[in-house]
This record gives C-alpha cells, structure tokens and sequence, in this order.
C-alpha cells in the first residue's frame, strides 16, 4: 500500500502555493468591507446621537462596550457548549454566579481579587468537566430536553447552594476607591470597573479566536460543532473535544461572573437574572457559532446601555411621561432580537447547517 | 490477491429495525467493489455497520486478519479505513484546509507532550507533524485542481460538485487502504458525477480499495471491478462489473429506468 510520509514535494511548486494561502480570499474581503461598512454606519449614528444629545451619549456608548465585554463573554462559553454538546445549558447563569462567588470568597481570605478570579477560572473549568462526566455524559443520545431539565436542576442547586453559604445578602468585591479616568471631557471610565472588565473581556475574545482558529483543538471543537457525526467518523477524538468545551464555557462562566459582580454586587440571583440578556446575544448571533456571540453580545451590551438617554427623554412629562422609563433598557436587546430573527427568517435560504447534521 | 475487508453474514440495523439480514462481501487489495440494490436494500447500511457507525447484532467484519466488528470509526481510521458519508460530508464553516487537516488529525503529533496524547494500540500509520500535514494537504490537493485556489473558503461556500471533491480530498489525507463511499453522486449534475467517478477511479489505481454504494448502478457497475447486487437486506447478485452490467435478470431487475 502506498505509504503517506517520505514522498517529499519538489520545493518549488511549493513556494508559490504557500503564499497563494496567505492571500486573502473574496469571501474575507466581503466580510471586511461588510464589517467597516457597519463600523462607519455605527459610528455615524452615535456621532449623530452625540449632535442632538451631546457628549453624553458617549458616555452611555462607553459604558455599553463594557457591558458587551461582560455579554460577550459570557456568549462565547454559552454558545461553545450550545455548539458541541447541542443543548442549551440553563445553568450557565447559576454558573456565573458560582464563578464570581468563589473569587468573593477566595479575595476574603488573602487572596487578591486577580488571583481569587484566576483560580475560580481554573475550578470553574473542572467543575465543567464534572458536571459532564457525572450528569450530561449519562444523557447523551437522548434527545435535547433530558439535559436542558438536567441543567435547570444544575443551575438551581448551585443557586440555593450560594445562598445556603452566603447568605441572601448583598456583597461586594473589594474594590480600591478610584476616580473615574476621563477620556474627553464629560466621558469618563472607572480603572477597574471599566477599563479592566474592557481589558479582560478583549484578551478572552482574543484568546477564544486564537484557540478556534489557529490551533487543532480549536478546529477539531469547530468540527464537531459542525457535525458530530461527520467528526467522528473522520477519527475526532469527540470525547476530548465535548470536554474542552465544558472546560472553555464553565472557565468563560467564571470571569463572565467576576466582571459581572465587579460592575454591580454579588447576589445569588446574578447570574440567573442576567441569563435571558446572553442568551439574547447567542441567539442574535446564530446559535452554536462563537463569532457570532460576540457580535451578538455587542449589539446587545451596546443597544441597552445607548437606549438610556432616548427612554430618558421619553420619561420628562412633555413628551410621553414614561414611568421608570430607563427601567425598560433591559428589553431594548429582545426588540433587536425580535427584528434580527424576523429578517434571518425572510433572508435564510435553508441553511441550518450552521449546526448542521443533528 | 489477498483479501482486504470482508463482512460475513451480517445482521444489523437501526435500533428494533433490523436491515441487514445476513449480508457477506469481500473487497481484495486494490479492487474496487460496487454495492447497487433497490432503495431500501441495505447498501448504506452495510457500509455504517462495516465502518462502525452501526453495531451488528449479528456477523463480522473482518480487516485483513483483524476482527473489527464494533470498533470505534476512530480506531478504523487510525487503522487505515476511510469513510466519505453521503450527505453533509464536509465541514461547513472549515476552510477547505482545514477539512483536509481535520482528514489527517489522527495521525498528528501534538507539538505538546500532553499526556493523555498517548498513542492508540491500533496505530499501525507513522504519526506527522503539522508541517507534515499541511504538506500532505497540498499534495492530495494535486488530484483535485479545481480545489487550489478555494483553500481558504469555507467549504460550506462551495458547490455541491466541489464539497463532494473536498470530502475525497479530506478521506484521502492518510491514503488509507480501504474507502468506504457512500452514493458518490448523491445530488450532483451528470457532468459532475463524470468528474467525481474519474477521481474516484484515479483514487483506486493509486492502490486504495474502495467499496461505493450507488444508486446510479449503470456507471457504477462501470467502473468498479466486481459489484453486488443487495435487496432487501440479503445478497441477490454478486459479479464482475461487467457481467452483471450485461445479466438478463440484474438489467431487468435494477438496471431499468436508470442511467
């Protein structure tokens, strides 16, 4: 039989085709031009927004890239496991909220608050892989509601655990007293509650996109979230990739949960209440693909955040004297949704294989 | 000739449902053997049970001297089995690259010493390295030209013609002895289904045996050295290509209205 290794290419063939590889295809061209077209049309809009309401829309736009850092986040381990497990983890919020307490009570005990964070990424992770072999592993090949009720079960054990040890109360993350950091005047950014949940919510972005675009686990997780089947049958070891999943959602659960808590306080219902926003921002996306929760987890972080001063407008009496007007932020994501899937439905011809062959 | 893959009376199905009621085949070194038959007939189903997709409840399936029946696709890859599905055999948002590196992952070293990378006792193929791999990936990309230029689109962007050429390409990553090819020509323009057979034969003179399922049995039976003829989970026919392309029963039984 012909053996594959040692029948060695000439060189010279080789040289031209390796930079052919280099060169970007039409398809990365078009998504280019589509992606700047969409930056400049954003950006017209809040520089727009900026002329009628002034440098304080700014502020909210800011402020919305923080939240979507903490959305984002979040979306990807969501959508990840979605992808390769193909069930919807209810949990993932109980998750979050486990991830932040652990990092609470680990910066109560000496810990700083950066460790406390680095090891309940690290626990978190082997929690994932936990929940997979002693629970969702058992439920496999039978059908997507089994583990969808075994994850609810999940998320309100952990939820009532954190009660049970810390109590119903509020708590806070110790946090130095800092003035905010001003970018232009009248826009500013608090060091840690904003440009470091930026930071660390852009390196998990970064580090996401490396791990699913440049190394063989990355593109095996791709693979099998593609099609399970076709990944086994090519010798995917589905196995280890089902576990990397666990490993990347439940460590991205963590952080998504420390940035959360650094931003407000920590409650045992903090992750639970924010669960609906990131599924939003998964399903705005395309379940099932990382890329798209992190445009999804954008459009949503920055549309609830930047609807503030319109619904404040609508509050004073001599437009519409909304009640609680701003209390409403919350469902600007889900009317985005709404218009995003109505238009997804019109324009999709039928390719569900995004997810293909399950 | 030595005999490469055999299936000996199987019995297999989906679940209760029982398709395969005893079915045998044997594919020599080198040869290539068609399965044609009536839909239903169990074709597809005998090449899923052959390549562990399906558990037999009943038979073996033998390759060379090794007993495989029920072992893990994974392990018939790293053996050196390859199996092109019928439908959604690519993976569409990988880069046509990145199919064919997927085609050789059981065979890549990681450039990490993890230690549950450790090798399979099956492993009878040298490992690569990805340097190695993504030379091998140009080279199997040699046979497919019309590929070349697409390495770097998804292959969900691809036509149908050009997803069924990558999904050759991606099996052909380890050049591995036996192919198992599911309804080659599933969907596809008669032009193109020319193409895809011309490659499929081009793939067999290099030495890999393959066993296709068809249902385009005139062309299969073409092509292919020997062919069986399965109705109804059972063997019906069994022959040279030719003969059974020009049997009296065969013709009339399966080879009416095609072509």
């Amino acid at each position: 039989m012909a053996q594959v290794s040692g029948s060695l290419p000439s060189p010279t063939s080789r040289g031209s085709t390796r930079w052919a590889a280099l060169r970007p295809t039409r398809q990365f061209r078009r998504r280019l031009f589509q992606a700047s077209i969409v930056t400049v049309l954003f950006l017209a809009f809040v520089g727009g927004l900026t002329v009628l309401f002034g440098t304080i829309i700014l502020q909210y736009a800011v402020g919305g890239l923080v939240v979507s850092s903490i959305v984002i986040v979040a979306a990807i381990g969501l959508t990840v496991l979605y992808g390769i497990r193909g069930f919807a983890n209810f949990a993932y919020g109980d998750l979050m909220t486990l991830g932040a307490y652990l990092a609470l009570l680990l910066s109560l005990n000496g810990l700083s608050l950066i460790w406390g964070a680095i090891v309940s990424f690290l626990v978190l992770a082997v929690v994932g892989v936990l929940l997979e072999v002693v629970i969702f592993a058992r439920l496999e090949g039978r059908g997507p509601v089994p583990p969808i009720v075994a994850s609810v079960g999940v998320g309100l054990i952990i939820q009532n655990g954190v009660r049970a040890v810390a109590g119903t109360q509020e708590w806070l993350y110790p946090v130095p007293a800092s003035q905010d950091i001003v970018l232009i005047p009248g826009v500013g950014l608090h060091p840690v509650r904003g440009f470091l949940t930026l930071g660390v919510g852009l390196t998990l972005v970064f580090s996401a996109h490396v791990l699913l675009k440049y190394t063989n686990l990355g593109k095996a997780m791709r693979a099998t979230a593609d099609n399970l089947e076709l990944a086994k049958a090519t010798g995917i070891d589905t196995k280890r990739v089902t576990y990397a999943a666990w490993v990347v959602s439940c460590s991205f659960a963590s952080t998504a949960g420390v940035l959360l808590g650094l931003g407000t306080a920590l409650n045992p219902t903090m992750g639970f209440d924010i669960i609906l926003l990131i599924f939003a921002a998964v399903i705005v996306g395309g379940i099932g693909s990382p890329y798209g929760a992190m445009l999804g987890g954008l459009l949503v972080g920055l549309s609830q955040e930047m609807s503030v001063p319109f619904l404040l407008w609508l509050e004073r009496p001599d437009v519409i004297g909304l009640q609680f007007g701003t209390a409403y932020k919350v469902a600007i994501p889900f009317i985005i949704l709404f218009v995003v899937l109505g238009e997804r439905r019109r324009s999709e011809t039928p390719t569900g294989e995004a997810n293909g062959g399950r | 000739m030595k005999l490469l893959l055999q299936a000996q009376n199987l019995r297999s199905g989906y679940g209760e449902m029982e398709i395969l009621h005893g079915v045998s085949m044997t594919l020599e070194e080198g040869e290539m053997v068609a399965l044609i038959g009536p839909n239903g007939a169990g074709k597809s189903t005998l090449i899923k049970t052959m390549f562990g997709l399906l558990r037999p409840t009943e038979g073996r399936v033998l390759f060379r001297d090794t007993d495989i029946t029920g072992f893990h696709p994974r392990d018939l890859v790293i053996m050196g089995l390859g199996y092109v599905p019928q439908t959604n055999n690519t993976f569409p948002t990988l880069t046509v690259l990145e199919n064919l590196e997927m085609g050789a992952i059981t065979r890549r070293i990681s450039p990490i010493p993890l230690p549950w990378n450790r090798g399979s006792q099956k492993r009878t193929q040298a490992r690569m390295t990805d340097a190695q791999i993504r030379k091998r990936a140009t080279e199997t990309i040699e046979l497919f030209p019309n590929l070349q230029p697409k390495l770097r689109e998804a292959a969900g962007s691809l036509s149908g013609g050009e997803q069924q050429m990558v999904a050759l390409a991606k099996s052909m990553m380890l050049d591995p002895d036996v192919l198992l090819i599911d309804e080659p020509s599933a969907g596809l323009a008669p032009k193109l289904v020319d193409n895809v057979f011309s490659k499929i034969v081009e793939i067999n003179k290099q030495g890999t045996g393959i066993v296709m399922v068809e249902q385009n049995a005139k062309k299969a039976l073409a092509i292919a050295h020997r062919g069986y003829v399965l109705e109804t989970g059972r063997n019906r026919f069994e022959g040279t290509g030719d003969w059974l392309l020009h049997n009296t029963d065969v013709g009339k039984l399966y080879l009416g209205g095609q072509g």
